[in-house]
C-alpha cells in the first residue's frame, strides 16, 4: 500500500536522476528550474495514473489521495529532521 | 545534417518498455505509474525537437607562418533559433599539433546567439600542411536527438622554413656579365679601385686620374673593378631522407638550408635557381628579387621523397636550369648513388661545385650487438671515403649537423675552396 502511495515520488525522483545523469549539463539557474518542472510533470502524470488504476479497481480515490499526501508529508518530515541534525 | 539518437533517448524508451511490461506482466500499475514519465519525456521530447540552424565559420589569423609557430583558429557560431548544446571537435590533420588545452569546446546558444571557440595550433615543420576538418554537434532542448553536421574541412597552412642567418658566403669562382654587387676580377667601369695605367688612344677623358698625370708628367687613368653579380644553383637531394619523425629528418633540414641559402645570395643580389633532383625533378629558373625566393620557397614547401626507378642524371635537368659559370652548391645527406652520380657528372662538365652534407649520422644509431657496431663504423668509413673521393675532384665537402649553426659548414666550405685554388708548391 506504501508503494502505491510512494509510485509518485519515485517516479519524480528517477527521472531527476536520469535527467543529471543523461544530461544536457545546464547552467546551475537554469537547470534548477528544469529539474522542478521535469520532478512537477511526472508527478502529476503519475498521480493520474496511479487514480485512474484506483478508480478502474474499484477502490477509494479519497484514501488513495489522502495516502500519496501522506507519503509526501512523510518525506518531508524525514527531510526536515535530517536538514536539523 | 544527420539525426542520431543519444545514450538517454535509448535509456529512457528501454527503462519504460521494461517497466510497462513488468507492470503488465506482474498487474501492478504502480510500475506503469512509474513508466508513464519516462515515454511521455520521450513523446513530448520528439515531438518538438527541431534541427538547429547553426553558421559556423572557421577563420584563421593568417595562412601562412614559420616553422614551429603557432596559429590561431577562430570558430564562430551562430544559432539562428536556441540550442541547448552546441559542441565543436577538431580533427587535426597530420603535420599539425594543438598547442591549446582542449580540441573540444561546448556552449549553449539562445536565439540570434553568437559563441566563439579558440584553438591554438601548431606546425612543427615547414610543407603545406591541411589544417583537418571541425565535427560539429547539437543538441536538442530534451537532449534526446543529437545533430551532426557535415565536417567542416579546414583550409591548408603554408609553413615557411625557419630562417638561418648567414653572414659569409660561398663566393663563386667566376661572375656574369649582368650587374651586382660583387667585385669583379676584371677591369672596367664599376666603384672598386684597380690601379692607374698611362693613358691609350680609346680611353675616356673622365677616367683621367689628374693628380697622378701632374706627378707623372703623362696622362694616366685610373682603371676600376666592375659590380657584377652571380649565378647560384641549389641543387637539393631529394632521393632519399632519414630520419623524418617529428619533422626533423635530412629533408627538413636540406630544405631549411636551400631557403637560407636562397634567402641569403638573393639579398646578394645574385640569380638563384634550384634544383630538387629526386624521384621527381623540381626547378626553378636562376632569377633575381624577392620574388624569386617566395617562387624557390613555393617549389620547396612540396618537396618530398619519392621513390621512383626511373634512372635519373644530370643529363635529365633541363639546360637552363644549369646555367655556365653558376656557382652549384649540392644539399644532400649522401645517400643515394644517383645523386652522387649527378655531383660527379657536374663537377666533370666544370662546374663551380661545392657540398653541404646534411649529415646522417646524429640519425641512425650504432646498434647494441658488435656487429651493428662494427658494420655502423663500416658506413661511417665509406661516408669519409666519398667525401675524400669528391674532395680529391676538386669538391669542397663540408657537413652539417642540425644543432650546429648552418654558417659552419658554409664557413668550412668556402676555407676548403680557398686551399684548392691554392697551387701546390714544388
Amino acid at each position: 500500500m506504501t508503494a502505491s502511495f510512494l509510485t509518485p515520488a519515485v517516479a519524480a525522483a528517477l527521472l531527476v536522476c536520469l535527467e543529471l545523469l543523461f544530461g544536457p549539463r545546464r547552467e546551475a539557474s537554469r537547470a534548477l528550474g528544469w529539474l522542478a518542472g521535469v520532478a512537477l510533470a511526472a508527478v502529476a502524470l503519475s498521480s493520474v495514473l496511479l487514480l485512474a488504476a484506483t478508480l478502474a479497481a474499484g477502490r477509494s480515490v479519497a484514501l488513495t489521495i489522502a495516502g500519496m499526501a501522506a507519503a509526501v508529508a512523510a518525506i518531508g518530515l524525514v527531510r526536515a529532521l535530517l536538514s536539523r541534525r | 545534417m544527420r539525426r542520431l539518437p543519444t545514450r538517454k533517448l535509448r535509456a529512457y524508451v528501454a527503462l519504460a518498455a521494461l517497466c510497462s511490461l513488468a507492470g503488465l506482466a506482474a498487474g501492478r500499475p504502480q510500475l506503469v505509474a512509474l513508466a508513464a514519465p519516462l515515454a511521455a519525456y520521450v513523446v513530448v521530447g520528439l515531438a518538438l525537437t527541431r534541427a538547429p540552424r547553426l553558421a559556423v565559420e572557421p577563420s584563421l589569423a593568417r595562412t601562412t607562418v614559420l616553422e614551429g609557430e603557432t596559429l590561431e583558429l577562430t570558430v564562430a557560431v551562430t544559432a539562428a533559433a536556441g540550442v541547448e548544446l552546441v559542441e565543436l571537435e577538431l580533427r587535426t590533420g597530420p603535420g599539425v599539433l594543438i598547442a591549446s588545452s582542449s580540441t573540444q569546446w561546448s556552449a549553449r546558444l539562445g536565439g540570434g546567439e553568437r559563441g566563439e571557440a579558440r584553438f591554438e595550433l601548431a606546425v612543427p615543420r615547414w610543407g603545406v600542411h591541411p589544417l583537418g576538418s571541425l565535427a560539429v554537434r547539437a543538441l536538442d532542448q530534451f537532449g534526446l536527438i543529437a545533430y551532426e553536421l557535415q565536417p567542416i574541412s579546414l583550409r591548408s597552412v603554408r609553413a615557411f622554413p625557419r630562417r638561418e642567418t648567414l653572414r659569409r658566403l660561398l663566393a663563386p669562382l667566376e661572375l656574369q656579365a649582368t650587374i651586382g654587387s660583387r667585385t669583379a676580377r676584371e677591369r672596367g667601369e664599376g666603384i672598386e679601385f684597380a690601379e692607374n695605367r698611362p693613358f691609350l688612344p680609346g680611353d675616356r677623358l673622365r677616367r683621367i686620374n689628374w693628380r697622378v698625370t701632374a706627378r707623372r708628367g703623362v696622362p694616366y687613368v685610373s682603371e676600376r673593378h666592375p659590380e657584377r653579380n652571380a649565378d647560384v644553383i641549389l641543387f637539393l637531394d631529394t632521393f632519399a631522407e632519414v630520419g623524418g619523425e617529428g619533422g626533423q629528418g635530412t629533408l627538413a633540414l636540406a630544405v631549411r638550408a636551400t631557403t637560407a641559402l636562397a634567402s641569403e645570395y638573393l639579398a646578394r643580389k645574385d640569380r638563384v635557381g634550384v634544383v630538387a633532383f629526386g624521384g621527381m625533378l623540381v626547378g626553378v629558373l636562376p632569377r633575381l628579387g624577392l620574388a624569386q625566393l617566395y617562387r624557390i620557397i613555393d617549389a620547396l614547401l612540396g618537396s618530398e621523397v619519392v621513390f621512383s626507378y626511373a634512372h635519373k642524371d644530370v643529363s635529365s635537368v633541363p639546360r637552363r636550369l644549369l646555367p655556365p659559370k653558376a656557382l652549384v652548391i649540392g644539399i644532400s645527406p649522401l645517400l643515394d648513388d644517383r645523386y652522387v652520380g649527378a655531383l660527379l657528372d657536374l663537377r666533370g662538365r666544370g662546374f663551380d661545385l661545392t657540398v653541404v652534407e646534411v649529415s646522417p649520422e646524429p640519425f641512425v644509431a650504432p646498434g647494441r650487438g658488435r656487429g651493428e657496431a662494427v658494420a655502423h663504423r663500416l658506413w661511417l668509413l665509406q661516408r669519409e671515403a666519398l667525401r675524400a673521393r669528391l674532395g680529391q675532384l676538386g669538391v669542397a665537402v663540408a657537413s652539417w649537423r642540425d644543432d650546429e649553426p648552418l654558417q659552419l659548414p658554409i664557413a668550412t666550405a668556402a676555407e676548403l675552396k680557398r686551399r684548392q685554388r691554392r697551387p701546390i708548391a714544388a
